[in-house]
């Protein structure tokens, strides 16, 4: 009975770990998101209006010109995001907050095809699984914090299966390979990228420093990787922006939101306990990279365990993240990418290894399950496909309807960019899509009243003070009034309604809609005493 | 592997060095808006970055001492 139940139990116990992942996984897709306004302006809008913003205004405008918006992560990854969004009619806030989950359900299948093709241990395959899925499920904040979800970092997830079949490639096929990969992954999105591009370029250095024992020609195939995806990055830039660019936008491009930080934390900021895990990935990441290198010296090495310390390096590259916000929900994927090396810990003779293994991926997945859960719920959604407080809902409504009606160079000045823009179908042309949540420093601030000025619209919307958004959000309110008072003395903001206060410009003041000028906001299409600007050559 | 340990323990400690440091010392731009240090509570991090770095490049030129110091 003895030998029965523990031939059995972790076979029950794995069954029930995958019924239990796939239901955490899958459930929020068939259900709506439910938010406070509160959790609504700062966990979900203000991280989709960030990260995936330049997607949607690719989704609303197929026209407008990648040259002119700041994309934050990524160039593929925004197209992608667009074109998922295309594919599949995603129409509202609650659609794209599906395609969010449906890239979680992504960024875990290919994870763990990325361990089995890696290491062939089921065991990894269920700390895995532990310690992904309360992080990746429907339930909790990822989903709803889009940066932090699977989309942002599928490329962690993908560089562990690339050097699954780097391990059975050798020499200048392996450097050209991962040449590539590194082209592909910065183009997705450089901050990840360059991580992976650090692992990929140790890799192909040590693998061919074990089997050649040269040191030049390790360091010539490396250059080669790094000539290969210097040439396809440039190519592939050049490809998706639709000409050869300055590099000065080159750089604009690749470094989106990361060269100028995160908006950084003190390294104190949540106290000793995460210091502490931190220090501990730190010395571990660095302890597997440097034993790597002395078996390399000792010629006791293999590919494989090069893979692994591979994966180490990309987590110390990846460090950075944390060491700009240093949070335990930023460690997380430092942990993902070191949970690839733990294959020897996991199989080791003394228990206690795979048992501090296992303790420290259920603190994880534990901690992260528990901190603040995502809502979802059956109930009937009142806005853009989630359920808000009623006030809140109507508010939001009636500013779409506000907005719709505007002219069409109107510049709005919204908490909530992604909703509006879902709403009202109408998307600033600014380079920034979330001017409160991109512009940090008083120089950005400055760029985005020159932008504005440049533009000069006939219109410019402000959030009226009354909304139940800014009432949540002082900070939010407060740049809305700096807005205000750096825009050109020309502006004279006329009346409320809506939801907005309608601002126009003294000398085109006659151009502007008459429901502006007197008040009477029952319009719901465009004002035919507005001049439309000509799209048509042919006059 | 308690070798690797011992000189990945030694490079952390000497990066400490570089976070203990006071941050005025060290160039930085504290240029945020003020709603948004209220947002958010961002600081400047030069120095945390500075401290990534430096631990990153101490890794580095650890493994290529390793690997090209020639064998006895």
């Amino acid at each position: 009975m003895a030998k029965s139940l523990k031939r059995t139990l972790p076979s029950l116990l794995t069954a029930i770990t995958v019924i239990c992942a796939i239901g955490l996984m899958v459930s929020g897709i068939f259900l709506h998101r439910i938010s406070g306004t509160y959790s609504f302006l700062v966990g979900q809008e203000y991280h989709y209006s960030t990260t995936l913003g330049p997607a949607l205004r690719l989704v609303v405008d197929p026209s407008v010109s990648l040259e002119t918006m700041r994309v934050n992560y990524g160039l593929l990854f925004s197209i992608t995001s667009a074109e998922v969004a295309r594919l599949f009619h995603v129409s509202t806030f609650g659609g794209w907050v599906t395609e969010i989950q449906v890239f979680q359900i992504v960024f875990v299948g290919c994870a763990l095809c990325a361990a089995w093709f890696l290491e062939q241990s089921p065991h990894l395959l269920l700390i895995l699984l532990v310690a992904l899925t309360p992080r990746f499920s429907s339930v909790d904040q990822t989903v709803i914090a889009a940066p932090t979800s699977g989309i942002r970092f599928l490329t962690f997830a993908i560089l562990p299966l690339l050097l699954a079949f780097l391990l059975r490639t050798k020499s200048t096929l392996c450097a050209a390979i991962a040449g590539a990969a590194i082209s592909i992954f910065v183009l997705w999105n450089p901050e990840t990228g360059l991580p992976c591009a650090a692992a990929l370029l140790f890799f192909v250095f040590v693998s061919e420093l074990l089997d050649s024992r040269s040191f030049w020609r390790s360091l010539g195939l490396t250059c080669f990787a790094i000539l290969v995806s210097c040439l396809l990055l440039t190519a592939g830039f050049a490809a998706i922006v639709g000409r050869i660019v300055s590099p000065h936008l080159f750089f604009e491009h690749f470094t989106g939101i990361f060269i100028g930080g995160y908006g950084g934390r003190a390294f104190w900021h949540e106290g000793m306990a995460t210091i502490g895990v931190a220090m501990l990935c730190a010395l571990y990441a660095s302890s597997v990279v440097i034993h790597c290198c002395l078996t390399v010296r000792a010629q006791t090495a293999d590919r494989r365990s090069i893979a692994r310390a591979s994966m180490a390096v990309a987590a110390i590259v990846w460090f950075g993240y944390f060491a700009q916000l240093p949070m335990l929900s930023k460690l997380y994927t430092v942990i993902v990418l070191l949970i690839f090396t733990v294959a020897p810990l996991i199989e080791d003779k003394r228990p206690w290894v795979p048992a501090a293994v296992w303790l420290f991926v259920f603190y994880v997945g534990v901690t992260y399950f528990a901190s603040a859960p995502a809502r979802f719920g059956f109930g009937e959604a009142n806005f853009q496909g989630i359920i808000l407080p009623e006030d809140t809902a109507r508010y939001l409504n009636t500013e779409a309807a506000g907005l719709r009606s505007a002219p069409a160079d109107t510049i709005y000045f919204s908490s909530a960019p992604f909703s509006m823009a879902l709403a009202s179908g109408r998307i600033n042309r600014l380079k920034v899509f979330d001017p409160f949540g991109e512009t940090w420093t008083t120089r950005s601030f400055i760029g985005l009243m020159q932008d504005v000025s440049a533009q000069h619209p006939a219109c410019i919307l402000l959030e009226a003070p009354n909304s139940p958004l800014l009432a949540v959000s002082p900070p939010r309110s407060r740049f809305i009034e700096r807005i205000r008072s750096a825009l050109p003395a020309d502006y004279h903001f006329l009346r409320t309604d809506a939801g907005w206060e309608f601002g126009a410009a003294n000398e085109r003041l006659s151009r502007c809609p008459l429901w502006v000028i007197n008040g009477h906001f029952a319009l719901h299409s465009p004002c035919r005493l507005y001049p439309r600007k000509r799209t048509c050559a042919v006059h | 592997m308690k070798m690797a340990i011992g000189i990945s323990a030694l490079i952390l400690a000497a990066l400490s060095m570089v976070l203990l440091l006071p941050n005025r010392l060290l160039l930085s731009s504290p240029d945020f808006l003020p709603e948004q240090i209220e947002w958010t509570g961002m600081v400047d991090v030069f120095q945390q970055t500075l401290a990534h770095l430096v631990w990153v490049c101490l890794i580095a030129i650890t493994c290529l001492c390793i690997l090209l110091w020639p064998n006895r």
